[in-house]
């Protein structure tokens, strides 16, 4: 069957969940094809810092240059083959390779190899791009740095489409107008396929299904003892009950679908609170925005945009989710917070405490997801044939809008999966 | 049974306080391991924190996040949630075995005055077909250990506490 008849107007064949052969054509025409999501230069500030990671499945890595730019290189020996760089982070003023000392300069190209005269009469030469460690192109948007193994795609920020404004955003958000990775990175295994992860998070309806072990707990805690307004145990209880609105909350939120797979979902969380610590952020954003810029910064509430396919963002609170396909059935989420240059201590670390509470392995709203995702996953390994999301807003333009109960952002996603997959470049 | 490092804290640990510091350790693994949430949490001073630190070496539980970092408000919650009928992973009980190594009193904690005892300790849980390992150290803090000891806080550091993992349901 060609993958494309996986694929229905309202509904996907399991097929797209568990088959290998689905997963490796996945890898090199969608994570292949596309832009994707690296890492935010504010992890590489000096010249010569450097971060691992990976793009389609390749190893890869950011690297700052002397001139301050940001390079994104295979992390592969032209040699023999082995990790240049390496650990997760480090920093190199030239990279060496630990296996036969082939030597590179930050920009990834061969500087020296030990015992030339072994390669005399050979093609290998110092200054022939065969012998470089290879480049990816890459391009920074507002910090975050994203690359390419498509040559032939669309320039980054036209690609980000609706998805830069809400990177904007985010920026903006920082008194400072920078944001910085800080606080460490959770890395989470999920027992599913990648897109049923994609596919959950604008997903209004499950929560007062599959969170309900986490809501009944806190409405039991919370009838014992109210915590202290503006507390942190007042924050995580809030967070909890989130997951606890009724449909017509729910149906009222708008989730918006653009360009190849992305889509945003407006906040669902007052994001002003009106304690101290909040009107203290804010009041150092109008210091340094003017109020009408402050006023418009914050107003622009989206509670999570997919950045398809591997990141999601989540402005309230700061947090990045990168995803990397493991095998049909597993999947790796790393989770980052980022720092809001110019806010207190007080204000960011209420992102620490939200990444704690919805994002560690442990956390008990997460653990719940996991198990859906996990179900998802057991339950299309065999069964029918077909799985639906026939649920509202069913058009067939490439850009909806719908409600937080519609399953029209996955049917958005499955479009940009059919143009991938049948070999579409972005 | 217990084990002093800091001579100057011998006096203090009379044979019979050893023995009543090194059973609160013990009962605080066994009622886990049994699932008698409630006495665990009774052995807990209102003001106490469980922390499991992602990052070895990691400062503070503010600036950095943490596989758990829970007050007794956010306990109370894992504990209710693990009651829940509806709890969907736990349709299949979890199961743990703590075994722990000999207990180190280590210091009295300047700003609490808090005795602190450090534990290697070993964890098996089974759920679902499949058996996990967590190893570490316990770190406990004990409040009014003379008279009526109380755990202030108890600290995990995992060997591998920046690994990826999947769900982790249980106090550890």
């Amino acid at each position: 069957m060609p993958f494309t008849d996986l694929v229905a107007e309202n509904r996907v064949h399991r097929r797209v969940y568990v088959s290998p052969v689905v997963l490796d054509a996945e890898r090199e025409r969608i994570f292949g094809g596309s832009w994707l999501y690296v890492g935010h230069d504010s992890q590489i500030p000096a010249a010569g810092d450097y971060f691992c990671t990976e793009v389609a499945g390749r190893p890869v890595f950011m690297i700052r240059h002397g001139s301050g730019e940001v390079h994104v290189l295979h992390n592969h020996c032209p040699h023999r083959g082995a990790l240049v760089a390496g650990g997760r982070t480090g920093n190199a003023r030239m990279l060496r390779c630990c296996y036969h000392g082939w030597t590179f300069q930050v920009d990834g190209r061969l500087q020296a190899i030990p015992c030339m005269e072994s390669y005399e009469g050979s093609e290998v030469r110092i200054g022939d791009p065969r012998f470089d460690l290879k480049p990816l192109q890459s391009a920074v948007y507002r910090g975050f740095v994203f690359a390419t193994l498509n040559d032939d795609a669309p320039a980054l920020a036209t690609w980000l489409n609706q998805a830069a404004a809400v990177l904007d955003n985010m920026t903006e958000r920082a008194p400072d107008g920078e944001l910085e990775i800080a606080g460490g990175c959770f890395r989470t295994v999920q027992r599913n396929n990648w897109k049923v992860y994609l596919e959950n998070l604008h997903d209004g309806m499950h929560p007062k299904f599959v969170h309900q072990s986490s809501l009944r707990a806190s409405d039991r805690v919370s009838r014992g003892e109210e915590p202290d307004a503006g507390s942190n145990a007042a924050l995580r209880m809030h967070i909890i009950a989130a997951n606890d609105q009724d449909f017509e909350q729910m149906n009222a939120l708008t989730v918006d679908c653009f360009g190849a797979g992305h889509s945003t979902m407006r906040g669902f969380r007052n994001p002003r609170s009106d304690d101290l610590v909040a009107r203290e952020y804010e009041e150092a954003l109008v210091a340094r925005r003017g109020v009408a810029e402050a006023d418009r910064i914050l107003s622009l509430n989206y509670h999570n945009a997919n950045i398809y396919p591997n990141l999601s963002v989540h402005p309230s609170f700061m947090q990045l989710r990168v995803i990397f396909p493991v095998s049909v059935d597993r999947t790796l989420v790393e989770i980052w917070t980022l720092r809001l240059k110019g806010a207190g201590d007080a204000f960011n670390r209420r992102n620490i405490l939200y990444a704690n509470t919805v994002h560690s392995p442990s956390s008990i709203i997460k653990v719940d997801d996991l198990e859906a995702y996990r179900r998802v996953q057991a339950g299309n390994a065999g069964g029918t044939e077909w799985v639906s999301q026939h649920a509202r807003d069913r058009t067939a333009s490439g850009d909806a809008t719908g409600s937080a109960l519609s399953e029209h952002y996955i049917r958005h996603q499955y479009r940009a999966w059919r143009l991938y997959m049948e070999g579409h470049r972005s | 049974m217990m084990l002093v490092r800091d001579p100057s804290l011998q006096a203090d640990l009379t044979p019979s306080l050893r023995e009543r510091l090194a059973l609160l350790l013990h009962d605080e693994s066994e009622q886990l391991d049994t699932g008698r949430f409630d006495d665990w949490l009774a052995l807990f001073t209102p003001d106490c924190v469980y922390w499991m630190p992602l990052s070895p070496g990691q400062p503070d539980a503010l600036d950095h996040v943490s596989l758990f970092y829970e007050d007794r408000l956010a306990m109370r919650l894992r504990i209710e949630r693990l009651r829940h009928p509806r709890a969907h992973s736990l349709k299949d009980l979890i199961r743990t075995s703590r075994c722990g190594a000999t207990p180190v009193a280590e210091k009295i904690d300047e700003s609490t005055g808090d005795l602190v005892i450090t534990r290697r300790f070993q964890m098996v849980e089974y759920h679902r077909d499949r058996t996990r390992l967590f190893a570490g150290v316990y770190t406990y803090q004990i409040a009014d250990f003379r008279d009526d000891p109380r755990i202030r806080l108890k600290r995990v550091d995992l060997v591998d506490s920046a690994a990826p993992f999947e769900a982790i349901e249980t106090f550890i």
